[in-house]
């Protein structure tokens, strides 16, 4: 798989459904890491896992969840694509790639950086020229809630006029009744927010 | 007479608040700093923090918030009946859009995006701040008390308590406050979820339904005593041995939630009903793949309950608790009539502890009737009208099921709607009754056919309403608006423990309240 798809692959596909991407010759390694003898095991922090390991929560709370993650195999090499995504060091990784690659997980509440241009969305960015951030909000203590960049319509598209406004969707896209911008460091871009509803499956 | 407080009690009690004042204004996580909007306002419960980085820096919150985290968390103490772990730390983040459980150092609270309390939305001014800040407090809390709720109607995929809460909880901090933007906040978020609203949804509407048929109204109240009678019994929802959704964890949860109502609500729950609720357990697809849709059985509900009265009855031993828990309730002995039955139960004509709707009338014993019909439901908004109050059930021995209540309605221009009929006690002659409305224009009850008139009784305060009728014969009326029972009601346990929680609530508010006054002064 190229990192090209593994970018495609970060719209349309929630956060908390994603998984590593699979990069390069990692592939072959990007299963359920697995121990020496076989079996998935579980970890609190990456002192847990091997060298070659990181460990992966579930959700991405990095660590701070109920739940304990699972050590997975980091990826040997990467390509050189920015689809920019929030660490858990709350360090801001080219893609996910290079983070797994660093034995860093993502962080599925976000709490980066700002990076100019790209909208923080959950862990993931949004390319403000082409893309917006829908959320559909958790009504439970820890995420599912998803977070997903979607392709802007054509109206709210920079280059479609200087102004930017949450009128440029549609009437009947989904969550616009909690529409505003995020704050890139450049050109703002939206979020859509769903509260209380159920998100499409 | 005046009482005349020392001036050292008066000091020890102005330190105390002050002291638990500056425990909430303690340290922000990191990159957070503690709101300035807030810096006049006592806080023990909860404390706003502002990220550094929020564009907007301390204006981010307005000073109606301090107050409003407060009392969220007060109420969630209450409803769920679960103290806070500490101070509750309510974040507005940078990150736009999004809310989340926990704080940036994994502590106790939650973090809400900064532009969320800021803006207008359905005609209320920081709409989506209010909303989101009590909605993932509700999920905290919801964590704190059991997982493994129905995720088709309750939680999680289907929102329908959460949503419930939401509007409930900002329409009662709003009546407190007198905050007219909160309320209609509350208002606006209702309606979303009512017919014709943007995200309308049967199942809020039928939980909604349900919460005004808790005993007296009290939907906060109502639901509490469902999760103590739930965590009294040690059960949990994914101990049941059963997948979720499921038949059986969905009549489970009805069957506490019934024990709570006192009557079984199943039919509220599966409609329709009042302004379509509906959908619940009564075969409806929830939408979600691999969803099996299914109708939950009344027998069941019933066996539910009964089995949790019976358990009580028998002393509460480890076995028979062990078979509700695990889903086995069919294998827990019936338990017998007398002081162990609790109030949420009854007794049946074979003398045993059962479910309280299922409880015998009474033949015609000498006690006279204790128990005043419920409240009405009430109405949310000022032009909103109460609508018909359920049944009451009048204890006693001379009468059986009776009187019903008046419908109530909050607001000054609500109309209260008239009273309910009775219906009469096996061999016994019942007491009619008819609770006033709260505000508004009262009920009017309506007597008892062969029954002694009880007079209305309001729920909470407002308008009194025109006492029921009186019907001939039978006993002398019944006291309006306790909760004690038939013969075995009469020995059950009073349900005074929500109250006492409530009244715990008004005493520290109103001591937050003393505590303001002064700092003003």
């Amino acid at each position: 798989m190229t990192a090209a798809r593994c970018v495609v692959a970060t719209f349309f596909v929630s956060v908390a459904t994603i998984g590593a991407c699979k990069l390069g010759s990692s592939a072959a390694h990007d299963g359920d890491a697995t121990s020496t003898d076989g079996g998935q095991r579980g970890c609190r922090d990456n002192d847990a896992c091997a060298a070659d390991e990181y460990c992966q929560y579930t959700p991405g709370l990095c660590g701070r969840g109920s739940s304990a993650g699972t050590c997975r195999r980091k990826p040997v090499s990467c390509q050189d694509t920015y689809s920019p995504v929030c660490g858990c060091n709350g360090i801001v990784f080219d893609n996910e790639c290079a983070a797994r690659a660093a034995r860093v997980d993502l962080a599925a509440i976000g709490g980066c950086h700002t990076v100019p241009d790209w909208a923080s969305c959950g862990a993931r960015y949004c390319d403000v020229f082409t893309s917006y951030c829908e959320i559909y909000l958790s009504d439970v203590p820890e995420p599912p809630t998803t977070y997903t960049c979607k392709p802007l319509p054509l109206d709210c598209k920079p280059d479609r006029g200087t102004s930017r406004s949450c009128e440029c969707f549609p009437s009947g896209t989904a969550c616009l009744t909690f529409c505003g911008f995020i704050q890139t460091g450049s050109l703002p871009g939206f979020h859509l927010t769903c509260q209380g509803v159920k998100e499409p499956k | 007479m005046r009482l005349r407080l020392s001036p050292a009690i008066g000091l020890a009690a102005f330190l105390g608040v002050t002291a638990a004042a500056t425990r909430a204004q303690a340290q922000c996580c990191s990159g957070y700093t503690l709101a300035t909007a807030c810096s006049g306002v006592p806080l023990t419960k909860a404390r706003w923090c502002i990220q550094n980085s929020a564009p907007t820096g301390q204006a981010a919150l307005p000073p109606a918030f301090c107050d409003y985290g407060e009392k969220v968390v007060s109420t969630l103490e209450t409803v769920f009946n679960i103290k806070a772990t500490g101070v509750f730390e309510f974040e507005l983040d940078t990150q736009t859009g999004g809310a989340h459980t926990g704080t940036a150092c994994n502590g106790f609270g939650a973090g809400v995006a900064y532009d969320a309390f800021v803006g207008s939305a359905y005609g209320a001014t920081g709409f989506w701040g209010y909303l989101l800040s009590l909605h993932e407090a509700i999920n905290v809390w919801t964590g704190m008390s059991s997982s493994g709720w129905p995720t088709d109607w309750w939680a999680d995929h289907q929102s329908a308590f959460p949503n419930l809460m939401d509007f409930r909880i900002m329409n009662t901090i709003g009546t407190s406050n007198n905050d007219q933007n909160l309320l209609r906040a509350g208002v606006a978020q209702k309606g979303r979820f009512y017919p014709g609203g943007d995200s309308a949804d049967p199942k809020v509407v039928a939980l909604d339904n349900v919460y005004m048929a808790m005993p007296n109204g009290d939907g906060f109240a109502g639901f509490s005593q469902m999760f103590a009678l739930q965590s009294g019994d040690g059960v949990k929802w994914d101990s049941l041995g059963v997948p979720n959704p499921d038949v059986k964890r969905s009549e489970y949860v009805v069957g506490f939630m019934s024990l709570a109502a006192k009557q079984l609500v199943l039919k509220l729950l599966q409609g329709p009903g009042a302004n379509g609720g509906g959908n619940i357990c009564n075969n409806t697809p929830d939408g979600t793949p691999g969803d099996q849709p299914y109708t939950c059985s009344e027998a069941n509900i019933n066996a539910i309950a009964t089995a949790h009265c019976a358990i009580a009855a028998n002393g509460k031993q480890t076995a028979h608790l062990a078979s509700l828990r695990s889903g086995n309730y069919a294998s827990v002995p019936s338990g017998p009539c007398g002081s162990t039955c609790p109030s949420e139960c009854a007794c049946d004509a074979a003398n045993h502890c059962v479910a309280y709707w299922l409880g015998a009338p009474n033949d015609g014993g000498t006690d006279a009737g204790v128990d005043a019909g419920t409240g009405g439901t009430r109405g949310d908004a000022a032009t909103d009208i109460g609508s018909a109050g359920g049944g009451g059930v009048a204890g006693g021995g001379s009468g059986g099921r009776a009187g019903a209540s008046g419908a109530t309605a909050d607001a000054s221009t609500g109309t209260g709607g008239a009273g309910g009929t009775i219906d009469s006690g096996r061999g016994g002659a019942s007491g009619a009754t008819a609770d006033a409305a709260t505000t508004g224009g009262g009920g009017t009850g309506t007597g008892g056919t062969s029954g002694t008139g009880g007079a209305g009784a309001g729920v909470t305060g407002g308008g009194a309403g025109t006492p029921g009728n009186a019907g001939t014969g039978g006993k002398p009326a019944g006291d309006t608006g306790s909760n004690s029972g038939c013969g075995c009601r009469a020995f059950g346990r009073d349900r005074s423990e929500p109250r006492a929680a409530i009244s715990l609530v008004a005493l520290v508010m109103a001591a937050m309240a003393l505590a303001r006054t002064r700092a003003r002064r």
